[in-house]
C-alpha cells in the first residue's frame, strides 16, 4: 500500500512521521510562500513600469521589497529543494526507510511554520521596510517597522534549517543501504550534504546577528550603532558571514538535481561524478570564505578586499568544473527532450550566465560602479530563480510521477519550460545593462533614462508569472485525473527510487535494497546492481 | 554611449572611468567565451546525440583526468588575471591621492546631501567641481549608512556614521551627470539624489568667489567658545591639552599608545572623549554625543586644524 492512500485523514498529515507525507507538508507551504513572494513582485514591477513612484507609496514600497526579499528567502528559497525533494528523496536514495530523526523533522515543519507565521504576522502589522538585509544602524535605531518580530520569525526558522541539516547528515552517515559506499552516492545526496553542512555551521551566526538587532532596538546596547558606541560595519560582516553562505545553501540542492536528471535523459551515466561530488564540498568550505566581497565599498580595508576579490574568484572554479562535467555527460548519450531535461538545460544556460556575471562583481574596480545597482539584482536572480527555481520545478517535474504515481501532461510541461525561460531573460537581461547604467537598486522611482529597460524587465515579468501558474494549474489536475505512472516512467538507469513502485509504499521498500559489491565506485548506483533482499527487510 | 535611442553604456567623465570599463571588458570577454564555449558544446552534443540519431556512441567515458584537470586550471588561470585586471585600478584609484586640488566636506542624512566649500559655502543634492582637477570628498553620515555614487565617474563609496570616508575623481567632462544614494537609507532613498556640475576651472573660481558664507574655521572657532571647549583646552587651566600644533601630530596616550591626530581622531575626541585620553591627563572631559551634529564637527575640526602651525604658547 502506498504511503499515499494510507490514510488521508488531517490527522494523519499533520503528525505524520513519514519523510514523505513531511516533504508534501513542506511543498504545500512553501508554494503559499512563494506566491505571497510573487505578489510583492509582481507589484514592485507594476510600480516601475514609470519612472515617477506613482502606484505605491514609497513606504509601501520599501515594503515589498523587504516582504520579497525576506519571504521568498528565507521561507521559499532555503527551504525549497532541501525540505521538499529531499526530504521525499534522501531517504530513499540512499535505501533507507525514512530519515534519522523521523520525529525531529516533523518537528522542523512545526517550527518552519511557527517561524513562517510570525514573519507573515510582521507584514500584516504593517510589514518591514529595512531590505531583506537588515542593514545597521538603520534596523537597530532609525526604522519604525516590526523589525523585531520579523527577526524572531526568521531567527525560529533558522532552527528548521538546522534540524534538517543535522538529520540529513545523520541518515547519510548512519542509514545507507548496504554496499552503498560513500562513492556510490547519487549526486544529489551529496549536494544534500554539503547543504546540511552549511545549514548547520552557518545558521547559527544569524540567529546571533539577529538576536544582537533584537538586543541593541530594545534596550539600546550599543554594538552596531555608532551614536551608541557600536560599529555598523560588524553587522555587515555578521550578516554576511551567513548569508553569502547561504546562497549555496540555495544553489548546491539545484546543482544536485540537474547531476540527477541529466544523465537520466542523457541516457548515461555522469561524466566525472567524483570531481562533482567534490565540488559540492569545495564550495561548501570556501562559500565561508568570501563574505567580504559584499564589502568592497563598505569602508573594509583595502587588502581585505584584495583577499575576498581573489578568494571569491576562486570560488567559482568548483562550479565551473560543474557545468563542464555537465556538458560532456551530453557525449555520447541518447539524449531526450521531456519536460524535466528542458528545465535542467534551461538551468545550466542561466546558471552559467548568472555565476559569470558573478565575476563581474568579484573584479574590485568593477565591483565600485556596480555594487548596489541594478547589476547584482539581476545576476543574483540569475542564480536564485534562473539557476535554483528552474532545477526545483525541473525536480518536481523529474520526480512528480514517483511522488504521485500520475503523470502529468508533457506538452503543458514543455510550454511551461519554454515560457519561463524566455520570460525569465525578458525579465532579467535589461537589469544588467540597467546597473551598469547606474540605476541603484530598492529605488522606488528613478532618473526617466532608465525607463525603456524596466518597461521590458516588467514586460517578461508577465511571461514568467504566466510561466509558474501553469505548472501550478496541470500539476494539480494531474493529482487527480493524471494517467498511472509506472515504476520507472523515464526508463532511468540509475537511482533507487525507480526500483519501488511509484508511489512509494509507506516504507520505501518491500524489501532491504542493497548495492551489489561489484557495482563500480565514482558513480550513481545502476539499476542492474540494485537488490531488493527480504533477509535484509528490517522492522 | 547610445544605440539610436537606447542608452548602453554611461558616458566616461572622469580620469578613472576608463581604467574601470578596461576592467570590465577584459572580464566581459573572458566571460564571453566561457559562456559561448560552453553553449557551442552544448548545441552541438544535444543535436549530434539526440535520441534517434545514427551515430558511434560505444564506450562513453565516465571520467578523465586530464580534461578535469585542464578545466581546473585554465579557468584558475583566467580568474587570477581576471582579479589582477581588477585589483589593479582598485588599488590604485581607490586610495586616497598623494596631493589633492580641493576637498569638499559631505554630509548625508535621511534624505539629503550637503555639500561643504572650503569658503563656507553649503547646497544641497548639488556638487560644483572643476574640470581636470582633483577633488577628495571626506564623507560623513549623521544617521544610517548612505552611499555616494556618481555612475558617470565611475565611483561610489559607503557614507558611515561615526567616521570619516573619502572619495575622490578627476572629472574631465564639461556638463552635468547624476548622483544617487546607492545603500538604501530608508522612505525617501530614491529622492536622495541629486548632480554634479563640472565646470572650467576659472569658471569655477568665478562661481566659488559668488558664493558667500563664512570659512568653516571662523565658524569652528566660534563653536569652541559656546560649547565650552575654551574654557579648558585654552588660557592658563594645566587640565587639559592645549590644542594647537595638534592637527597631524602623533599623541601619547594613557593607555600606552601613540596615534596620529587626524581628522577621525580628532572627531573620536570630542564624541567619546573617554576612550582615547591624553597620558597625563584625567578623565574629565564630557562626551559631545548627541550635543554636536556631524557639520558642527567639522567645523570644529577646520577650525584645530587652522590651529596647526602656531608656536606653542
Amino acid at each position: 500500500m502506498s504511503y499515499l492512500s494510507k490514510s488521508i485523514r488531517a490527522s494523519e498529515w499533520l503528525f505524520t512521521q513519514d519523510h514523505k507525507r513531511i516533504a508534501w507538508l513542506y511543498t504545500v507551504s512553501i508554494t503559499l510562500f512563494f506566491a505571497l513572494g510573487g505578489l510583492a513582485a509582481t507589484l514592485m514591477r507594476l510600480e516601475l513600469i514609470t519612472p515617477a513612484g506613482d502606484l505605491l507609496k514609497a513606504d509601501i514600497y520599501n515594503r515589498m521589497f523587504t516582504m520579497h526579499g525576506t519571504v521568498m528567502v528565507w521561507l521559499f528559497l532555503i527551504p525549497a529543494i532541501p525540505n521538499t525533494l529531499g526530504n521525499f528523496l534522501l531517504p530513499i536514495m540512499v535505501g533507507a526507510r525514512d530519515v534519522a530523526f523521523p520525529r525531529l523533522n516533523l518537528l522542523s515543519w512545526y517550527i518552519f511554520m511557527l517561524g513562517g507565521t510570525l514573519v507573515l504576522w510582521s507584514l500584516i502589522m504593517g510589514g518591514v521596510d529595512t531590505g531583506w538585509t537588515f542593514y545597521t544602524p538603520y534596523s537597530s535605531t532609525y526604522t519604525n517597522s516590526h523589525v523585531i518580530l520579523m527577526a524572531a520569525g526568521i531567527f525560529i526558522t533558522g532552527f528548521s534549517s538546522i534540524f534538517t541539516g543535522v538529520n540529513f547528515m545523520v541518515t547519510v552517515h548512519k542509514l545507507r543501504a548496504p554496499g552503498m559506499t560513500w562513492f556510490r552516492l547519487p549526486l544529489f545526496v551529496w549536494s544534500m550534504y554539503a547543504t546540511s553542512l552549511i545549514m548547520v555551521l552557518a545558521t547559527p551566526v544569524l540567529a546571533c546577528t539577529l538576536i544582537l538587532i533584537a538586543a541593541e532596538r530594545l534596550f539600546g546596547m550599543g554594538i552596531f550603532d555608532p551614536a551608541l558606541g557600536g560599529d555598523p560595519l560588524l553587522f555587515q560582516h555578521l550578516f554576511w558571514f551567513y548569508s553569502h553562505p547561504a546562497v549555496y545553501i540555495m544553489i548546491l540542492p539545484g546543482m544536485g538535481v540537474i547531476s540527477e536528471i541529466l544523465p537520466c535523459f542523457a541516457g548515461r551515466p555522469m561524466f566525472g561524478y567524483t570531481y562533482i561530488a567534490c565540488s559540492s564540498m569545495a564550495i561548501a568550505t570556501l562559500g565561508f570564505l568570501v563574505w567580504g566581497h559584499h564589502m568592497f565599498t563598505s569602508g573594509q580595508s583595502i587588502y581585505a578586499g584584495l583577499v575576498f576579490s581573489l578568494l571569491s574568484f576562486l570560488v567559482a572554479i568548483p562550479s565551473g568544473i560543474k557545468v563542464f562535467n555537465w556538458t560532456s555527460t551530453l557525449y555520447k548519450g541518447s539524449i531526450r527532450f521531456d519536460t524535466p531535461m528542458l528545465y535542467a538545460l534551461g538551468f545550466i544556460g542561466l546558471f552559467t550566465l548568472g555565476g559569470l556575471t558573478g565575476l563581474f562583481l568579484a573584479t574590485l574596480a568593477v565591483d565600485v560602479h556596480l555594487h548596489d545597482t541594478y547589476f547584482v539584482v539581476a545576476h543574483f536572480h540569475f542564480i536564485m530563480v534562473g539557476g535554483m527555481l528552474m532545477a526545483y520545478l525541473g525536480g518536481l517535474h523529474f520526480w512528480w510521477p514517483k511522488m504521485t504515481g500520475r503523470l502529468y501532461n508533457e506538452i503543458l510541461g514543455r510550454v511551461s519550460a519554454l515560457l519561463i525561460f524566455l520570460g525569465f531573460n525578458l525579465t532579467f537581461m535589461p537589469q544588467f545593462i540597467l546597473g551598469y547604467l547606474g540605476m541603484p537598486r530598492r529605488y522606488h522611482s528613478y532618473p526617466p533614462e532608465f525607463q525603456v529597460y524596466n518597461v521590458m524587465s516588467s514586460a517578461g515579468a508577465v511571461f514568467l508569472a504566466a510561466g509558474y501558474a501553469l505548472p501550478f494549474s496541470y500539476f494539480l489536475w494531474s493529482l487527480f485525473y493524471g494517467e498511472q505512472a509506472s515504476d520507472n516512467p523515464w526508463q532511468s538507469n540509475q537511482g533507487l527510487e525507480w526500483v519501488t513502485s511509484s508511489p512509494p509504499p509507506t516504507h520505501n521498500f518491500e524489501a532491504q535494497p542493497c548495492l551489489a559489491e561489484d557495482s563500480p565506485s565514482g558513480q550513481s548506483p545502476l539499476l542492474k546492481y540494485i537488490r531488493l533482499e527480504e533477509g535484509h527487510r528490517h522492522g | 554611449m547610445k544605440i539610436g535611442d537606447l542608452p548602453i553604456l554611461p558616458d566616461q567623465a572622469s580620469a578613472g572611468a576608463a581604467a574601470v570599463d578596461t576592467a570590465t571588458l577584459v572580464v566581459l570577454s573572458v566571460c564571453s567565451a566561457i559562456l559561448l564555449a560552453v553553449l557551442v558544446a552544448m548545441v552541438f552534443l544535444l543535436i549530434r546525440y539526440r535520441k534517434n540519431s545514427v551515430v558511434d556512441r560505444s564506450n562513453p567515458p565516465i571520467s578523465d583526468a586530464r580534461m578535469e584537470l585542464t578545466w581546473i586550471i585554465i579557468p584558475t588561470l583566467l580568474s587570477v588575471a581576471m582579479f589582477w585586471a581588477g585589483a589593479k585600478p582598485f588599488y590604485d584609484n581607490y586610495q586616497l591621492p598623494t596631493s589633492t586640488d580641493i576637498t569638499l566636506e559631505v554630509v548625508g542624512e535621511q534624505w539629503l546631501w550637503t555639500v561643504y566649500y572650503p569658503n563656507g559655502h553649503k547646497e544641497h543634492n548639488t556638487l560644483h567641481v572643476p574640470r581636470g582637477q582633483r577633488v577628495t570628498l571626506r564623507m560623513i553620515s549623521q544617521d544610517v549608512i548612505h552611499s555616494f555614487f556618481i555612475p558617470d565617474f565611475r565611483v561610489k563609496h559607503d557614507v558611515l556614521p561615526g567616521r570619516y570616508s573619502y572619495l575622490w575623481f578627476e572629472p574631465t567632462q564639461l556638463g552635468d551627470f547624476h548622483l544617487f544614494c546607492s545603500e538604501y537609507c530608508g522612505t525617501a532613498h530614491s529622492k536622495m539624489e541629486g548632480w554634479v556640475h563640472v565646470m572650467e576651472p576659472a569658471e569655477y573660481s568665478r562661481w566659488l568667489a559668488g558664493q558667500k558664507g563664512t570659512s568653516p574655521a571662523e565658524r569652528g572657532k566660534l563653536l569652541f567658545e559656546q560649547s565650552g571647549c575654551a574654557s579648558c583646552h585654552r588660557g592658563l587651566g594645566t587640565a587639559a591639552p592645549r590644542l594647537d600644533g595638534l592637527f597631524g601630530r602623533m599623541v601619547n596616550l594613557e593607555d600606552g599608545r601613540t596615534i596620529t591626530a587626524d581628522d577621525d581622531y580628532l572627531r573620536r575626541s570630542i564624541v567619546e572623549p573617554q576612550k582615547e585620553v591624553v597620558a597625563g591627563y584625567g578623565r574629565i572631559m564630557p562626551t559631545y554625543q548627541g550635543r554636536l551634529t556631524e557639520p558642527q564637527l567639522l567645523d570644529l575640526e577646520a577650525y584645530l586644524r587652522s590651529l596647526g602651525s602656531e608656536v606653542r604658547r
